[in-house]
Protein backbone atom coordinates (compact mmCIF):
# COMPACT_ATOMS: atom_id res chain seq x y z
CA UNK A 1 0.00 0.00 0.00
CA UNK A 2 1.09 3.00 -1.26
CA UNK A 3 1.96 6.17 1.20
CA UNK A 4 -0.55 8.72 -0.57
CA UNK A 5 -0.12 12.48 0.59
CA UNK A 6 -1.93 14.29 -1.65
CA UNK A 7 -4.62 12.30 -3.89
CA UNK A 8 -3.22 11.77 -7.67
CA UNK A 9 -7.11 13.22 -8.84
CA UNK A 10 -7.11 16.45 -6.62
CA UNK A 11 -8.61 19.40 -8.51
CA UNK A 12 -8.75 22.74 -6.41
CA UNK A 13 -9.41 25.36 -8.61
CA UNK A 14 -6.13 27.82 -8.05
CA UNK A 15 -6.73 29.99 -10.97
CA UNK A 16 -10.33 30.67 -10.33
CA UNK A 17 -9.58 32.22 -6.70
CA UNK A 18 -6.01 33.95 -8.28
CA UNK A 19 -8.13 37.15 -7.59
CA UNK A 20 -8.39 37.01 -3.96
CA UNK A 21 -4.65 35.90 -3.83
CA UNK A 22 -3.55 38.63 -5.98
CA UNK A 23 -5.77 41.42 -3.76
CA UNK A 24 -3.95 40.09 -0.39
CA UNK A 25 -0.35 39.52 -2.15
CA UNK A 26 -0.54 43.44 -3.51
CA UNK A 27 -2.02 44.62 0.15
CA UNK A 28 0.99 42.69 1.45
CA UNK A 29 3.77 44.35 -0.98
CA UNK A 30 2.03 47.74 -0.61
CA UNK A 31 2.71 47.41 3.09
CA UNK A 32 6.06 45.97 3.13
CA UNK A 33 7.09 48.96 0.45
CA UNK A 34 5.74 51.51 3.01
CA UNK A 35 7.79 49.36 5.80
CA UNK A 36 11.08 49.68 4.12
CA UNK A 37 10.75 53.59 3.09
CA UNK A 38 9.64 54.40 6.40
CA UNK A 39 11.08 51.82 9.05
CA UNK A 40 13.58 50.48 6.75
CA UNK A 41 16.10 47.22 7.03
CA UNK A 42 18.10 47.12 10.22
CA UNK A 43 21.39 47.23 8.43
CA UNK A 44 24.49 45.44 10.30
CA UNK A 45 27.72 47.21 10.24
CA UNK A 46 28.71 46.00 6.99
CA UNK A 47 26.29 48.09 4.91
CA UNK A 48 26.41 51.41 7.19
CA UNK A 49 29.99 51.48 7.65
CA UNK A 50 31.29 53.54 10.38
CA UNK A 51 31.85 51.88 14.12
CA UNK A 52 29.23 50.66 16.71
CA UNK A 53 29.82 50.29 19.94
CA UNK A 54 27.34 48.34 22.39
CA UNK A 55 27.14 49.86 25.83
CA UNK A 56 25.63 48.21 28.93
CA UNK A 57 25.02 49.63 32.20
CA UNK A 58 24.62 48.62 35.70
CA UNK A 59 21.89 51.20 35.85
CA UNK A 60 19.27 52.61 33.92
CA UNK A 61 20.62 55.58 31.68
CA UNK A 62 19.24 57.92 28.85
CA UNK A 63 20.90 58.64 25.27
CA UNK A 64 20.84 62.35 26.56
CA UNK A 65 23.35 61.68 29.40
CA UNK A 66 25.80 59.33 27.47
CA UNK A 67 26.03 61.84 24.66
CA UNK A 68 26.97 64.51 27.39
CA UNK A 69 29.45 61.86 28.63
CA UNK A 70 30.86 61.34 25.56
CA UNK A 71 30.92 65.09 24.30
CA UNK A 72 34.57 65.93 25.51
CA UNK A 73 35.97 63.15 23.28
CA UNK A 74 35.11 65.00 20.17
CA UNK A 75 34.54 62.04 17.84
CA UNK A 76 32.41 63.82 15.53
CA UNK A 77 28.46 62.90 14.80
CA UNK A 78 27.11 60.34 16.85
CA UNK A 79 24.10 58.74 17.09
CA UNK A 80 22.92 56.43 20.79
CA UNK A 81 19.80 54.24 20.14
CA UNK A 82 18.21 52.18 23.20
CA UNK A 83 18.83 48.66 22.57
CA UNK A 84 16.36 47.75 24.32
CA UNK A 85 16.86 46.71 27.86
CA UNK A 86 14.97 49.30 29.91
CA UNK A 87 17.64 51.62 29.60
CA UNK A 88 20.27 49.49 30.31
CA UNK A 89 21.60 48.46 27.06
CA UNK A 90 22.64 51.20 24.28
CA UNK A 91 24.19 51.03 20.89
CA UNK A 92 26.61 54.15 19.99
CA UNK A 93 27.27 54.52 15.85
CA UNK A 94 29.87 56.59 15.02
CA UNK A 95 29.54 57.85 11.39
CA UNK A 96 33.63 58.65 11.24
CA UNK A 97 36.05 58.32 13.92
CA UNK A 98 39.58 60.00 13.02
CA UNK A 99 41.75 57.92 15.31
CA UNK A 100 39.55 54.38 15.95
CA UNK A 101 42.43 52.99 17.91
CA UNK A 102 41.25 51.98 21.69
CA UNK A 103 37.99 53.38 20.55
CA UNK A 104 35.93 50.92 22.96
CA UNK A 105 38.64 51.59 25.92
CA UNK A 106 37.89 55.56 25.54
CA UNK A 107 34.66 55.59 25.55
CA UNK A 108 34.75 53.00 28.77
CA UNK A 109 36.77 55.34 30.71
CA UNK A 110 34.46 58.40 29.47
CA UNK A 111 30.91 57.13 30.24
CA UNK A 112 32.78 54.95 33.95
CA UNK A 113 33.99 59.03 34.61
CA UNK A 114 30.90 60.12 33.96
CA UNK A 115 28.31 57.19 35.59
CA UNK A 116 30.81 56.17 38.49
CA UNK A 117 33.40 53.26 38.26
CA UNK A 118 32.65 49.96 36.31
CA UNK A 119 29.23 51.32 35.35
CA UNK A 120 29.41 50.91 31.79
CA UNK A 121 30.98 48.02 29.86
CA UNK A 122 31.39 48.32 26.65
CA UNK A 123 30.79 44.84 25.23
CA UNK A 124 30.83 45.25 21.29
CA UNK A 125 32.63 47.55 18.53
CA UNK A 126 32.80 46.85 15.12
CA UNK A 127 34.25 49.40 12.79
CA UNK A 128 33.77 49.05 8.85
CA UNK A 129 34.92 51.74 6.63
CA UNK A 130 32.31 54.07 5.47
CA UNK A 131 33.03 53.64 1.90
CA UNK A 132 33.05 50.02 2.07
CA UNK A 133 29.85 50.03 3.68
CA UNK A 134 27.99 52.20 1.02
CA UNK A 135 30.30 50.29 -1.79
CA UNK A 136 28.63 46.73 -0.26
CA UNK A 137 25.18 48.26 -0.08
CA UNK A 138 25.31 48.97 -3.24
CA UNK A 139 26.37 45.71 -5.08
CA UNK A 140 24.01 44.32 -2.80
CA UNK A 141 21.27 45.84 -3.99
CA UNK A 142 23.12 45.00 -7.82
CA UNK A 143 23.14 41.67 -6.82
CA UNK A 144 20.00 41.00 -6.04
CA UNK A 145 18.42 43.01 -8.83
CA UNK A 146 20.40 41.42 -11.29
CA UNK A 147 19.97 37.89 -10.63
CA UNK A 148 16.37 39.01 -10.42
CA UNK A 149 16.25 39.91 -14.50
CA UNK A 150 18.86 37.27 -15.83
CA UNK A 151 16.10 34.47 -13.95
CA UNK A 152 13.66 36.15 -16.24
CA UNK A 153 15.20 37.06 -19.23
CA UNK A 154 16.77 32.97 -18.79
CA UNK A 155 13.00 31.99 -18.41
CA UNK A 156 11.77 33.63 -21.01
CA UNK A 157 14.07 32.02 -23.58
CA UNK A 158 13.62 28.98 -22.25
CA UNK A 159 9.99 29.20 -22.87
CA UNK A 160 9.98 31.46 -25.24
CA UNK A 161 8.28 28.75 -28.10
CA UNK A 162 5.43 28.27 -25.65
CA UNK A 163 5.21 32.23 -24.39
CA UNK A 164 7.79 34.76 -23.23
CA UNK A 165 5.24 35.40 -20.42
CA UNK A 166 6.62 33.07 -18.50
CA UNK A 167 9.28 35.33 -17.91
CA UNK A 168 7.10 38.07 -16.56
CA UNK A 169 5.73 35.68 -14.69
CA UNK A 170 8.92 34.51 -12.77
CA UNK A 171 10.53 38.13 -12.05
CA UNK A 172 6.79 39.35 -11.17
CA UNK A 173 7.07 36.22 -8.68
CA UNK A 174 10.60 37.13 -7.68
CA UNK A 175 10.08 40.85 -6.89
CA UNK A 176 7.13 39.70 -4.45
CA UNK A 177 8.83 37.13 -2.76
CA UNK A 178 11.46 39.69 -2.22
CA UNK A 179 9.46 42.14 -0.89
CA UNK A 180 7.56 39.78 1.66
CA UNK A 181 10.74 38.63 3.16
CA UNK A 182 12.34 42.01 3.42
CA UNK A 183 9.14 43.24 4.79
CA UNK A 184 9.46 40.34 7.38
CA UNK A 185 13.09 41.53 8.21
CA UNK A 186 11.65 44.81 8.89
CA UNK A 187 9.20 44.16 11.22
CA UNK A 188 11.13 41.13 13.01
CA UNK A 189 14.41 44.04 13.33
CA UNK A 190 16.91 41.18 12.57
CA UNK A 191 19.51 42.38 11.57
CA UNK A 192 20.72 42.78 7.57
CA UNK A 193 24.26 41.59 6.99
CA UNK A 194 25.96 39.57 4.66
CA UNK A 195 24.97 36.36 5.49
CA UNK A 196 20.89 37.29 5.26
CA UNK A 197 21.88 38.63 2.13
CA UNK A 198 22.90 35.59 0.97
CA UNK A 199 19.97 33.56 2.46
CA UNK A 200 18.06 35.84 0.25
CA UNK A 201 20.20 35.49 -2.91
CA UNK A 202 19.04 31.93 -2.02
CA UNK A 203 15.56 32.22 -1.89
CA UNK A 204 15.79 33.98 -5.06
CA UNK A 205 17.17 30.86 -6.78
CA UNK A 206 14.65 28.02 -5.08
CA UNK A 207 11.82 30.37 -5.77
CA UNK A 208 12.41 30.37 -9.48
CA UNK A 209 13.28 26.44 -9.50
CA UNK A 210 9.81 26.08 -8.21
CA UNK A 211 8.25 28.38 -10.80
CA UNK A 212 10.17 26.48 -13.50
CA UNK A 213 8.79 23.13 -12.63
CA UNK A 214 5.27 24.77 -12.71
CA UNK A 215 5.50 26.32 -15.35
CA UNK A 216 7.32 23.08 -17.80
CA UNK A 217 4.13 21.44 -16.59
CA UNK A 218 2.17 23.72 -18.27
CA UNK A 219 4.07 23.72 -21.10
CA UNK A 220 3.93 20.47 -21.07
CA UNK A 221 -0.13 20.04 -20.97
CA UNK A 222 -0.21 23.10 -23.77
CA UNK A 223 1.50 20.80 -25.89
CA UNK A 224 -1.13 17.77 -25.33
CA UNK A 225 -4.38 19.46 -25.34
CA UNK A 226 -4.22 22.13 -28.00
CA UNK A 227 -8.17 22.77 -27.43
CA UNK A 228 -8.26 23.33 -23.72
CA UNK A 229 -8.15 26.84 -22.31
CA UNK A 230 -5.63 28.49 -20.95
CA UNK A 231 -6.75 28.60 -17.30
CA UNK A 232 -7.65 25.17 -17.52
CA UNK A 233 -4.67 23.73 -18.23
CA UNK A 234 -2.90 25.94 -15.81
CA UNK A 235 -5.25 24.49 -13.28
CA UNK A 236 -4.37 20.98 -14.17
CA UNK A 237 -0.76 21.51 -14.18
CA UNK A 238 -0.50 23.32 -10.82
CA UNK A 239 -2.99 20.47 -9.52
CA UNK A 240 -0.49 17.89 -11.26
CA UNK A 241 2.97 19.29 -9.22
CA UNK A 242 0.76 20.03 -6.14
CA UNK A 243 1.79 16.97 -4.36
CA UNK A 244 6.16 17.30 -5.94
CA UNK A 245 5.79 21.00 -4.60
CA UNK A 246 4.53 20.54 -1.14
CA UNK A 247 6.75 17.40 -0.59
CA UNK A 248 9.66 19.16 -1.21
CA UNK A 249 8.84 22.52 0.16
CA UNK A 250 7.15 20.64 3.20
CA UNK A 251 10.27 18.95 3.85
CA UNK A 252 12.66 21.81 3.33
CA UNK A 253 10.86 24.01 5.33
CA UNK A 254 10.72 21.67 8.21
CA UNK A 255 14.30 21.46 8.48
CA UNK A 256 14.35 25.56 8.56
CA UNK A 257 11.97 25.50 11.21
CA UNK A 258 14.16 22.77 13.49
CA UNK A 259 17.12 25.57 12.32
CA UNK A 260 15.07 28.85 13.52
CA UNK A 261 14.69 26.53 16.57
CA UNK A 262 18.13 24.69 17.42
CA UNK A 263 20.46 26.61 15.24
CA UNK A 264 21.40 29.54 17.81
CA UNK A 265 22.01 32.82 16.87
CA UNK A 266 24.23 32.19 14.45
CA UNK A 267 22.28 30.70 12.13
CA UNK A 268 18.45 32.60 13.47
CA UNK A 269 18.67 35.19 10.74
CA UNK A 270 19.33 33.44 7.88
CA UNK A 271 17.15 30.83 8.75
CA UNK A 272 14.08 33.25 9.13
CA UNK A 273 15.09 34.99 5.92
CA UNK A 274 15.09 31.20 4.17
CA UNK A 275 11.89 30.12 6.12
CA UNK A 276 9.80 32.86 4.87
CA UNK A 277 11.40 32.59 1.63
CA UNK A 278 10.73 29.31 1.06
CA UNK A 279 7.21 29.63 1.87
CA UNK A 280 6.44 32.57 -0.07
CA UNK A 281 8.33 30.84 -2.96
CA UNK A 282 6.37 28.24 -3.04
CA UNK A 283 3.18 30.64 -2.82
CA UNK A 284 4.45 32.83 -5.48
CA UNK A 285 4.79 29.87 -8.03
CA UNK A 286 0.91 28.98 -7.85
CA UNK A 287 -0.82 32.16 -7.22
CA UNK A 288 1.73 35.12 -8.73
CA UNK A 289 3.32 33.65 -11.61
CA UNK A 290 0.36 31.79 -13.43
CA UNK A 291 -1.86 34.06 -13.13
CA UNK A 292 0.38 36.45 -14.38
CA UNK A 293 1.19 34.83 -17.24
CA UNK A 294 -2.55 34.39 -17.84
CA UNK A 295 -3.08 37.96 -17.44
CA UNK A 296 -0.48 38.35 -20.28
CA UNK A 297 -1.84 36.10 -22.78
CA UNK A 298 -5.60 36.79 -22.65
CA UNK A 299 -4.83 40.57 -23.08
CA UNK A 300 -2.88 39.86 -26.13
CA UNK A 301 -5.94 37.68 -27.49
CA UNK A 302 -3.96 34.38 -27.98
CA UNK A 303 -6.70 31.41 -27.81
CA UNK A 304 -4.99 28.80 -26.77
CA UNK A 305 -1.05 28.07 -26.62
CA UNK A 306 -0.77 26.30 -30.45
CA UNK A 307 3.29 26.45 -31.05
CA UNK A 308 5.08 23.97 -30.28
CA UNK A 309 8.21 23.12 -28.36
CA UNK B 1 47.02 40.45 32.26
CA UNK B 2 45.66 40.36 28.38
CA UNK B 3 46.92 37.99 26.43
CA UNK B 4 48.07 38.45 22.95
CA UNK B 5 46.46 36.29 20.26
CA UNK B 6 47.35 36.18 16.32
CA UNK B 7 44.92 35.30 14.09
CA UNK B 8 43.87 35.35 10.75
CA UNK B 9 41.82 39.13 11.19
CA UNK B 10 44.85 40.14 13.03
CA UNK B 11 46.26 40.34 16.36
CA UNK B 12 43.53 40.38 18.88
CA UNK B 13 44.03 40.49 23.00
CA UNK B 14 42.14 38.37 25.10
CA UNK B 15 41.25 39.70 28.62
CA UNK B 16 39.15 39.18 31.33
CA UNK B 17 36.66 41.33 32.05
CA UNK B 18 35.70 41.82 36.04
CA UNK B 19 35.70 38.88 38.54
CA UNK B 20 35.54 35.19 37.97
CA UNK B 21 32.43 33.49 39.20
CA UNK B 22 33.75 30.90 41.58
CA UNK B 23 30.62 29.22 42.93
CA UNK B 24 29.13 25.95 42.97
CA UNK B 25 30.27 23.29 40.15
CA UNK B 26 31.19 26.09 37.28
CA UNK B 27 33.80 28.36 37.18
CA UNK B 28 32.26 31.10 34.95
CA UNK B 29 35.07 33.73 33.20
CA UNK B 30 33.88 37.43 31.47
CA UNK B 31 36.39 37.77 28.46
CA UNK B 32 36.84 40.10 26.02
CA UNK B 33 38.37 39.81 22.35
CA UNK B 34 39.88 43.29 21.41
CA UNK B 35 41.80 43.34 17.92
CA UNK B 36 44.93 45.91 18.70
CA UNK B 37 44.11 48.20 16.04
CA UNK B 38 40.89 48.69 18.31
CA UNK B 39 38.26 48.11 15.24
CA UNK B 40 36.48 45.51 16.99
CA UNK B 41 35.82 43.94 20.78
CA UNK B 42 33.21 41.26 21.65
CA UNK B 43 32.95 40.42 25.14
CA UNK B 44 32.04 36.54 25.65
CA UNK B 45 31.33 34.65 28.51
CA UNK B 46 32.93 30.70 29.13
CA UNK B 47 31.58 28.36 31.62
CA UNK B 48 33.82 25.31 32.43
CA UNK B 49 33.23 22.63 34.60
CA UNK B 50 35.24 22.76 37.93
CA UNK B 51 35.48 18.59 37.73
CA UNK B 52 37.90 19.30 34.29
CA UNK B 53 40.17 21.55 36.30
CA UNK B 54 43.06 20.51 38.81
CA UNK B 55 41.88 22.36 42.35
CA UNK B 56 44.66 24.88 42.41
CA UNK B 57 44.08 26.04 38.59
CA UNK B 58 40.27 26.20 39.24
CA UNK B 59 41.18 29.10 41.40
CA UNK B 60 43.60 31.06 38.98
CA UNK B 61 41.43 32.76 36.46
CA UNK B 62 44.31 34.27 35.14
CA UNK B 63 46.18 30.74 34.64
CA UNK B 64 42.94 29.34 33.24
CA UNK B 65 42.57 32.01 30.22
CA UNK B 66 46.28 31.66 29.75
CA UNK B 67 45.38 27.91 28.92
CA UNK B 68 42.37 28.87 26.94
CA UNK B 69 43.94 31.05 24.81
CA UNK B 70 45.76 28.58 22.00
CA UNK B 71 42.35 27.09 21.68
CA UNK B 72 40.26 30.08 21.16
CA UNK B 73 43.10 30.65 18.03
CA UNK B 74 42.11 27.42 16.86
CA UNK B 75 38.26 28.26 16.71
CA UNK B 76 38.70 31.99 16.25
CA UNK B 77 36.31 32.59 13.43
CA UNK B 78 33.44 30.72 14.63
CA UNK B 79 33.79 32.16 18.54
CA UNK B 80 34.14 35.12 16.99
CA UNK B 81 31.28 34.84 14.74
CA UNK B 82 28.98 33.19 17.72
CA UNK B 83 30.14 35.80 20.08
CA UNK B 84 29.00 38.84 17.58
CA UNK B 85 25.90 37.46 15.99
CA UNK B 86 24.66 36.53 19.92
CA UNK B 87 25.40 40.05 21.03
CA UNK B 88 24.39 41.66 18.16
CA UNK B 89 20.82 39.14 17.82
CA UNK B 90 20.19 37.61 21.01
CA UNK B 91 21.46 41.08 22.97
CA UNK B 92 23.30 38.31 25.23
CA UNK B 93 27.22 37.52 25.51
CA UNK B 94 27.70 33.96 23.79
CA UNK B 95 28.37 31.27 26.09
CA UNK B 96 31.21 28.71 25.69
CA UNK B 97 30.67 25.71 27.85
CA UNK B 98 33.54 23.45 28.45
CA UNK B 99 31.93 20.29 30.53
CA UNK B 100 33.21 16.31 30.65
CA UNK B 101 31.38 15.78 26.82
CA UNK B 102 33.43 18.69 25.33
CA UNK B 103 36.90 19.38 27.81
CA UNK B 104 38.03 21.51 24.68
CA UNK B 105 41.87 22.81 26.07
CA UNK B 106 40.51 21.66 29.87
Amino acid sequence: MSLQLIRPDINIDFVGKRHIFIAISTAINLAAILLLIFVGLNYGVDFVGGSVVQVRFDRETSADKIRGALAPLNLGEITVQDFGKSGHEYLVRFEKVSNIAGLGRKLEEALNKSFGAKAAQVVRVESVGAKVGKDLRRDAIGAVVVATLFMGVFIAMRFRNVSASFGAGAVIALIHDILVVTGALVMSRLQFDLTTLAALLTVIGYSVHDTIIVSDRIREDALKRRREGLASIMNRAINETLSRTILTSGVAIVVLIALLALGGPILRPSAFTLLIGFITGTYSSIYIASPVVLFWERRVKIGTLSRAA
Amino acid sequence: MAIPIRTGRGNYLLDLVGDAEMGGDLVVLQLKLEHQGGIERIVFRCRIARVLLESQLAEQPAALVERLAPWIVQEFEQVREAALKSIRTERQPYELSFDRDRAGPF
